[in-house]
């Protein structure tokens, strides 16, 4: 049984087909028939899935990182100022992870001897650079008005056009983490200790103290000996979460995020929040307003102040409630669908799940959500990206998804 | 009241499905059963004749009557209603086909009859769905999607692996939720919408594209896979479609080489007739089963595509008013 197998790259189109035999084809050919014709390969069994960068949101600050939204590089083309489903960046290596701040993005990638840091969006105080780091070294850059970069406040200093890139030392282990809230900045060590800097008003530094403090200090109140996992920060309130389930938190209160364990408005140390219902978290992400774990069943809880995701009509609420996971996907056809991961962005909620779905509920700033349309969302809803999302990171306008092509 | 025949003709009023073989034509399904429907009414014994007094000439020529005839009375049966001079007493049912099947597809096929046309247009006003068996084929794409076609393009398919496929059908079904959402007439933005999407029950009214709400692969074995599919809105050229854009993801190709609806609604496939039941008896006893099952159904209170486990107490009763409405059926069909 002779086959002319054509072997082809994975991105080239089909040959012409002019060169192929088709010679014994008619009506109602027998499929049993093999032979004339030739068979086409299109991917090897090795194959191993592409890992593309996919934005959306509003472009004009440039975060996007697609310069012809904001400048047409050709004739017929109008500047696009939102871009409301998720568009394909075109990057030259594999992003590993991203972030983004407000008007600005930063991405990663990791070769093997070098980790590069690419930086798109505004620039006013210099909060993109371009630098190499080797493993394990933490460097910030960009405002420091409150110390929240971690060195010495400079009065009057000038952010915009400098080239300061402070190295932060003195942490005594590894950095495997960092937050970075609206004016100040908070570490995970790998020991599970929490250190933070920057502007302390509403207490969101959680050492104790209202005041700004420039250098990174190691936090205490309920929060000594306990070893943190993960740790949470947007606005001005902060959450961590420890390696045994439970969640502490700190800082502004205003929301009522902290309403649990406090009924001030504002906590400058930190202090566990007892959820009752929640079970084990695994991740806690803080918006502004807004709050949202994630526990090890894979169910979310929201509380907090703004469109939380249960309809219109809950918009506050001081308690955990629970989105059904209905919402996410689950359905007789498909009883295990868990969510892994959640993150929050100012005023909008996005949440992953273990099939890979990208789902977002919140406010929609400037088509941040990515659904195609510019009305807020009230529920959660899928956003279509061709492919599976591994990791998401959201801004205050716009959004970026790591995404793994399915084949 | 009526003669036996019309009382036949009503009791044939109600809804039952059929199982369609693959290769024939939904019409000639539809009208194998109204002629059998036909043949079943018309076959009960006739009412006997009534009878008319009339003046007959009387054959005695003995009898010598002054001026005339001489007649007799003689009740003579009435040959203006005899079946021979009338025809048949009913020569048109009405039966309504519900979602149809194209020629090469197979399986359940919802009928009314009489009154249960509306009965059927009813239940399918409120959102029903349809179950589907695909039997697959990786490594050819042809003209119409069916492994009979003209052959388009044949391609490997060593590289196709079980996570792979369930990947795709992940992606798939991923879209047509969204799909299921957006076709929707209720507003996004109201605590309506909410609360239908939390129980699941946020879909579209009436006309829409075709939707898949379940998909799942329940045999893989390059280069044969089965899908199982729940649908709306659908047809079967879509169902092949779907195969290969199925095949096309997968960066190979795929044909369907059998579509067979093993449900529509609340019809299965252990409730449909079979070729050698499709007479007037079979389908008055299917009919029965239907109403019986629809009755207790909404004594249980639930309103569900599936079909309710019914208690033992309400199924004795039903069996049991169940034989009792099959003897009477055979009875009169038996006494000619």
């Amino acid at each position: 049984m002779a086959l002319a197998c054509v072997r082809l790259g994975p991105r080239r189109l089909r040959p012409a087909l002019r060169l192929c035999a088709y010679a014994t084809l008619s009506r109602g050919s027998r499929p049993q028939e093999k032979s004339g014709g030739p068979v086409f390969q299109y991917v090897g069994e090795h194959r191993k899935p592409t890992h593309k960068v996919f934005v959306w949101g509003f472009s004009f600050t440039g975060a996007l990182g697609i310069p012809s939204f904001v400048v047409p590089d050709s004739g017929r083309k109008r500047p696009r100022k939102y871009q409301l489903t998720p568009y394909r960046l075109e990057t030259a290596e594999q992003i590993s992870s991203a972030a983004c701040g407000y008007g600005f993005t930063l991405m990663a990638s990791s070769s093997q001897d070098v980790t590069k840091l690419w930086g798109m969006g505004l620039n006013k105080d210099s909060q993109l650079g371009f630098q190499r780091t080797q493993h394990s070294r933490l460097f910030s850059m960009g405002n420091n008005a409150y110390g929240q970069c971690g060195r010495r406040i400079v009065d009057e200093e000038v952010y915009s056009g400098s080239h300061v890139i402070h190295r932060i030392k003195g942490f005594g282990s590894r950095v495997v983490q960092v937050a970075c809230g609206q004016d100040h900045s908070l570490f995970l060590t790998d020991t599970g200790k929490v250190f933070s800097c920057g502007w302390g008003a509403d207490g969101q530094t959680g050492l104790g103290h209202h005041d700004v403090s420039s250098c990174p200090v190691e936090l205490g109140g309920d929060l000594a000996g306990v070893e943190v996992q993960q740790i949470s920060t947007y606005g001005d309130c902060s959450l961590a979460v420890s390696r045994d389930g439970q969640l502490f938190g700190w800082g502004n209160s205003e929301y009522r995020q902290l309403a649990s364990a406090t009924e001030s408005t504002q906590m400058n140390s930190p202090r566990h929040l007892p959820l009752r219902g929640c079970g084990k978290v695994v991740q806690a992400a803080c918006g502004g307003t807004q709050v949202a774990v994630l526990n090890e069943k894979g169910e979310v809880f929201v509380w907090g102040y703004g469109i939380l995701g249960k309809g219109p009509k809950l918009s506050e609420s001081s308690t955990p409630e629970m989105i059904p996971p209905t919402l996410f996907g689950r359905s007789e056809f498909n009883p295990t669908v868990a969510v892994v991961a959640v993150r929050c962005g100012l005023s909008h909620f996005a949440a992953v799940t273990d099939g890979g779905e990208l789902f977002v509920w919140g406010k929609n700033v400037r088509g941040c959500l990515g659904i195609g349309k510019t009305d807020d969302q009230f529920f959660p809803w899928r956003v279509t990206v061709p492919g599976q999302v591994v990791d998401v990171a959201c801004g205050v306008d716009h959004m970026v998804a790591l995404v793994k092509s399915i084949l | 009241m009526g003669s036996p025949a019309v009382r036949m003709f009503h009791r044939l009023e109600g809804l039952f499905c059929v199982y369609k073989p693959a290769g024939v034509h939904w019409k000639l399904v539809r009208d194998t059963i109204e002629t059998n429907l036909l043949k079943g009414v018309n076959a009960t014994p006739a009412r006997p004749l009534p009878h008319e007094v009339r003046f007959l000439p009387s054959p005695n020529k003995d009898r010598e009557v002054a001026g005339g005839l001489a007649l007799r009375a003689a009740s003579v049966p009435v040959l203006s209603k005899h079946p021979l001079v009338t025809g048949p007493e009913f020569q048109h049912i009405k039966v309504g086909v519900g979602h149809r099947l194209d020629v090469s597809s197979s399986g359940v096929l919802v009928l009314a009859v009489g009154n249960g046309n509306r009965t059927m247009r009813d239940l399918y006003r409120t959102r029903t769905t349809r179950d589907y068996s695909l039997q697959c084929e990786f490594g050819m794409a042809t003209q119409d999607f069916t492994d009979t076609g003209r052959v388009v393009e044949r391609s490997t398919y060593g590289h196709i692996t079980r996570e792979k496929m369930e990947r795709v059908i992940a992606m798939l079904e991923g879209a047509n939720q969204k799909a299921l959402r957006m076709y929707s007439s209720v507003d996004m933005s109201s605590q309506e919408a909410y609360e239908l999407a939390a129980k699941g029950l946020l879909g579209p009214d009436g006309k829409s594209v075709p939707i898949l709400t379940g998909l799942r692969c329940v045999h893989f074995q390059p280069p044969n896979f089965t899908l199982e599919v729940q649908c709306l809105n659908e047809t079967q050229k879509y169902l092949r479609k779907v195969v290969h854009e199925m095949g096309l993801e997968l960066r190979s190709t795929a044909v369907c080489k059998g579509v067979r609806r093993t449900r529509d609604g609340p019809f299965t496939l252990q409730h449909a007739l079979t070729r050698h039941h499709w007479t007037a008896a079979d389908v008055a006893q299917a009919m029965q089963q239907h109403r019986w099952k629809k009755r207790s159904k909404g004594r249980c209170g639930t309103v569900t595509d599936k079909a309710v486990a019914q208690t033992p107490g309400e199924t004795l009763a039903a069996s049991q008013e169940d034989e009792a409405n099959r003897e009477a059926t055979i009875a009169e069909l038996q006494c000619r």
